[in-house]
């Protein structure tokens, strides 16, 4: 700074100097030209408003007016190069120069002066609305909290904290410091104190505000609507006090921020209730199906063994052999429907949370392939996998179910004894897989209804014990909970085909 | 020839009543309680040559029972478990049970694992436990002194690792072996207990034993459990 301001102060003495003799000399020809000298006077002024306003101060302005006064007398006025005050009228005129030309100078440095400010007030104007516009924008807590801070840290040049609750009950701060020590500070018991203060009355407290309590910080609140948002802490390392312009800013961009906050809570709110009407929604769609498809078995089991039970002896043996397989087979019905719901509550309270691991792929669909075996022994089921041995995280069990829910569903509706194909295919970042058959495939109207847990009403009666009811829905509710795809196509050489995609998050493994 | 008893440990007494009725019909002598604190007292008592033993006790923990019984006495284990319960099914062959069965089977499934059981049992106690020297299973043939593994006819060759780990999985023929087991088995007992390369492993030495990786007659997967390797029933 010194350096500058001593260059500056030549820079100043030069132009001084150029200015006055260039006056000077153009009064001299003047002279000369015209024989008068009363424009001298005003060629002298001339010159020291051109001064001060290219020179830095009052202080050049006032050098060239008294030097201007001096001049004018030594050479212009008689006696010629001689200083004299004393003629008549010449003690007026000089001190009317003088005059005019401190007024003149002090003027132009105040001009200056202003414009600078005004140049100042412009730019942290911009910078205000500039933030508003972000802040305004940012989408995400912690975003609009480092913005904020950011700027706040920008603007006083300080170490910053926003502490959404009060720091005594919990450690959330979010810190940008400009150092590690100014952290320390920020959670050291007297500051976390005045903070937890801040919170419950809901003033600002420390440097610079009605509530100085012994703070080396300030901490504002951010309030909305009466509710504060969070308290955000300033250290000002350097010390000195915040220009009241500055602290306008400031809370200007705090208040922006606590309508950031409130807005973004608003709308994670709006998100969470949306979340849990379609988690009720789906609560109460599988019920209806659950009790729907599990009265249907039930109602035959108990039918056929009060039969068996009041009519053994009447029955002939083959009769009482083919009623018992009934009742086998409606309780393995049961067990897979039982099973099916087992793996709902798998999966936990968010529709998007599962236990996710990483599993060999074919050995989860081989899994499922030996399952449906057992209860389908005579079903044809071709499978084919990836060359590569894929890992994909996920919870087995869930999506073994999907599997065997999927080719189950094949096996019962294609409406024919080709082989169900189970095709695994690795794509980019993707495992695909079909389920496919040969048989009379769907309604197109029925394509994306499928999923949701009605029976269709037109290929089957919707009494059938072994409507789609639960199945699908569950399918989908699972592969969604993976953050995967599930739908339904038509082949285009008939039948249906049943896809779903699961997201790797990593690729296959050497 | 004296009947195999087997010792149902079960507090569900219509799952006891069929277990036992299916077991006495395949000729076995069977052995009924309700609690585990019974068990660990009909165990020494009546010396059963197989144990079944239901994990949802009212009164103890099943891993408890094993432990226990582990300390005195090498009787076969087979635990009984509901499908979900991976973790206790595994706590449960670490801790010393022999094999497991899934709530509900059927009774052909256990019976066939009862004579898995009783099998190994019988190998242990007859001085068999000295490792074999040829593994035959249908088409599988392996030579440990050779180091040879054919399948099919031809000859599979296998890396180091993938060896031992068959090896290990024909030695223990029918036996469901847990993957912190196979783990501390082949990489020490030290190895992280990340059973990732484990899994690679496996599915590549499917991939080279198995006419079809997705429905293998050899190397069956347990989900969530461990590995086994099928036997020749004789």
């Amino acid at each position: 700074m010194k350096r500058s301001s001593k260059i500056i102060a030549l820079m100043d003495l030069f132009k001084t100097t150029c200015i006055l003799t260039a006056a000077t000399i153009i009064a001299f020809f003047f002279k000369n030209a015209t024989g008068t000298y009363y424009n001298v006077s005003i060629i002298y002024v001339l010159a020291v408003v051109l001064i001060s306003k290219n020179t830095t101060g009052y202080i050049w302005g006032i050098i060239s007016s008294v030097a201007g006064v001096l001049g004018v007398n030594y050479y212009f006025t008689l006696p010629y190069f001689n200083f004299d005050f004393t003629k008549n009228g010449y003690p007026i005129t000089f001190l009317g120069m003088l005059l005019i030309s401190v007024i003149t100078s002090t003027t132009t440095v105040h001009l200056k002066e202003h414009a600078i400010k005004a140049d100042e007030r412009e730019k942290r104007n911009r910078k205000l609305n500039e933030i508003n516009n972000k802040l305004l924008s940012v989408n995400g807590l912690s975003s609009i909290v480092e913005l904020a801070l950011a700027y706040i840290s920008d603007f006083a040049r300080a170490s910053s904290v926003f502490y959404p609750d009060s720091p005594q009950l919990a450690d959330s701060g979010t810190y940008h410091c400009l150092s590690n020590t100014h952290v320390k500070l920020f959670k050291s018991s007297h500051e976390v104190f005045i903070a937890h203060w801040v919170f419950q009355n809901n003033t600002a407290a420390g440097v610079q505000t009605e509530n100085p309590q012994n703070s080396s910080c300030t901490y504002l609140p951010l309030t909305s609507h009466d509710t504060i948002w969070g308290v955000i802490g300033i250290y000002n390392p350097e010390g000195n006090p915040l220009s009241e312009e500055a602290l306008t800013a400031l809370r200007l961009i705090i208040s922006q921020a606590a309508i950031a906050l409130e807005r973004q809570h608003l709308s994670n709110n709006q998100q969470l209730i949306k979340l849990e009407t379609e988690k009720e929604k789906m609560r109460a769609n599988l019920l209806r199906a659950i009790s729907h498809d599990l009265r249907t078995p039930l109602t035959g089991m108990i039918g056929i063994s009060e039969t068996l039970l009041k009519n053994m002896n009447k029955l002939p043996p083959e009769e009482q052999k083919r009623f018992l397989q009934y009742i086998y087979e409606d309780s393995n019905w049961l067990l897979h429907m039982v099973e099916n719901l087992l793996t709902i509550t798998r999966i936990k309270e968010g529709v998007s949370s599962v236990n996710k691991s990483l599993e060999i792929l074919e050995e989860v669909i081989t899994e499922a392939v030996r399952r449906l075996r057992k209860r389908y022994p005579k079903a044809l089921i071709q499978v084919s996998i990836p060359e590569e041995i894929v890992m994909v995280p996920m919870d087995p069990t869930l999506i073994g179910q999907v599997i065997i829910n999927l080719v189950e569903n094949s096996i019962k509706y294609s409406g024919t004894k080709d082989p169900v194909r189970v095709i695994a295919e690795l794509i980019e970042d993707t495992i695909c897989i079909r389920v496919r058959d040969n048989g009379i495939g769907l309604l197109p109207s029925n394509l994306d209804s499928i999923f949701d847990g009605y029976s269709p009403s037109e290929n089957k009666s919707s009494d059938t014990k072994k409507g789609f009811g639960i199945g699908l829905s569950i399918c989908k509710t699972i592969i969604l909970a993976h953050n995967g795809t599930i739908y339904a196509e038509n082949n285009e050489g008939g039948g249906a085909v049943f896809i779903f995609t699961l997201p790797l998050e990593r690729n296959k493994v050497e | 020839m004296s009947k195999n008893t087997v010792l149902i440990i079960e507090d569900e007494p219509n799952i006891c009543n069929f277990i036992s009725a299916a077991l006495t019909a395949s000729d076995y002598k069977t052995i009924t309680c309700q609690t585990g604190k019974e068990s660990l007292a009909l165990i020494p008592s009546h010396c059963p040559d197989v144990v079944l033993l239901d994990l949802g006790l009212p009164d103890m923990d099943g891993i408890e029972v094993v432990k226990k019984v582990r300390s005195w006495s090498g009787v076969p284990i087979i635990v009984v478990s509901a499908r979900d319960d991976e973790k206790s099914k595994v706590l449960a062959l670490d801790a010393g049970a022999d094999d497991y069965i899934t709530k509900p089977f059927g009774t052909s499934e256990l019976k066939a694992r009862i004579r898995t059981a009783l099998r190994h049992s019988l190998r242990s106690e007859t001085g068999k436990a000295l490792p074999l020297t040829i593994f035959k299973n249908k088409e599988l043939h392996i030579d440990f002194n050779k180091h040879q593994v054919v399948v099919r006819g031809e000859e599979v060759h296998l890396t180091q690792i993938e060896y031992k780990l068959v090896t290990l999985l024909s030695q223990n023929a029918g036996k469901v072996l847990t993957y912190d087991y196979m783990i501390s088995k082949i990489w020490g007992p030290y190895a992280l207990k990340d059973n990732q390369i484990l899994r690679v492993n496996m599915a590549n030495i499917r991939r080279k034993l198995e006419l079809n990786p997705v429905e293998p007659e050899y190397i069956l997967t347990e989900i969530g459990v461990g590995y086994r390797m099928s036997e020749d029933e004789v």
